[in-house]
């Protein structure tokens, strides 16, 4: 795919939606951890594209839409833990997935492990790891994303993934 | 490719219908203050009525006393320059208009008092 014209039509937008939905919710929803928090972060990004759609070129757009997920999410992050400091935030959402309770409380309490260990890495690791986990593409890609030299992207890959198991493996005595 | 060996965390499903809602969003209006910028804005105009409210409840008392101890002095040629100094005229030159005025600190007065 490379297209080198600027301009993105609408179908392309939405296409590009399509495709990218998953992995950017994912990226998103690991610096928010609200459902609903992490859409609207993907969301934004695109809002933003969409404005942009006349400088917009179909072969770096990949590279944008991740760069302005993560800023975004970013700041939701500082604004959200603000909001939790003066404590308008709403009651965290509740975990609503089939299965006995038991299983739901083991699921439950994973799932804070985890995301404790995540919020536990510093910034640069936390990026790196989520880029990594969720964009398809190779370190390179990440690496522009986050205009870092490639091999700081693996060894930053390593560091956080020896630290989420010490912090995770605390408390679980397993991983997944 | 991805250069991971195996993926670390779960991959989580977005909600439904994601499309439709930013449709959505993009109709209603792009460049709209987001939703949730009331919610800092609020924080930060509770913060300045709660400063509001506190700070001329600390400077009433001051100005009370400034209030009294002007009327005490007023007729005595003695002039409040603020709670903790008092100007005193001295003789001067009235016919070049020159005032001379000696500073008081009330600041031991005060204390004694207390």
């Amino acid at each position: 795919m490379m297209n080198h014209e600027t301009g993105l039509t609408e179908t392309e937008w939405e296409v590009l939606y399509q495709r990218l939905e998953k992995p950017l919710y994912n990226l998103a929803y690991r610096y928010v951890w609200r459902c609903q928090d992490a859409q609207d972060v993907v969301q934004d990004a695109f809002l933003q594209i969409w404005q942009k759609r006349e400088q917009m070129r179909l072969d770096t757009v990949d590279r944008y839409v991740w760069t302005a997920v993560l800023n975004i999410a970013r700041n939701r992050r500082r604004w959200s833990r603000i909001r939790h400091w003066l404590q308008i935030d709403e009651m965290d959402e509740l975990i609503a997935e089939s299965g006995s309770p038991q299983e739901l409380l083991i699921a439950e309490q994973q799932s804070h492990y985890l995301q404790q260990a995540v919020d536990g890495l510093p910034e640069k690791l936390r990026a790196v790891l989520l880029l990594t986990e969720f964009n398809e593409s190779s370190y390179d890609e990440v690496a522009q994303i986050l205009r870092i030299p490639t091999g700081t992207v693996a060894s930053r890959r390593n560091q956080a993934i020896k630290r989420l198991r010490i912090v995770y493996d605390g408390h679980t005595g397993e991983l997944a | 490719m991805n250069q991971t060996d195996k993926r670390f965390l779960p991959g989580l499903d977005p909600p439904a219908n994601g499309l439709t809602r930013l449709r959505m969003r993009r109709d209603r209006g792009i460049g709209k203050v987001p939703s949730r910028l009331w919610q800092p804005a609020l924080a930060g105009g509770m913060l300045a009525v709660l400063l509001l409210l506190f700070l001329p409840a600390q400077k009433e008392p001051f100005q009370a006393l400034d209030r009294l101890l002007g009327t005490r002095v007023r007729h005595h040629g003695v002039v409040m320059t603020d709670a903790n100094h008092v100007a005193t005229e001295l003789p001067g030159n009235e016919k070049n208009d020159v005032h001379l005025f000696w500073i008081s600190d009330m600041t031991p007065i005060r204390r004694r008092d207390q």
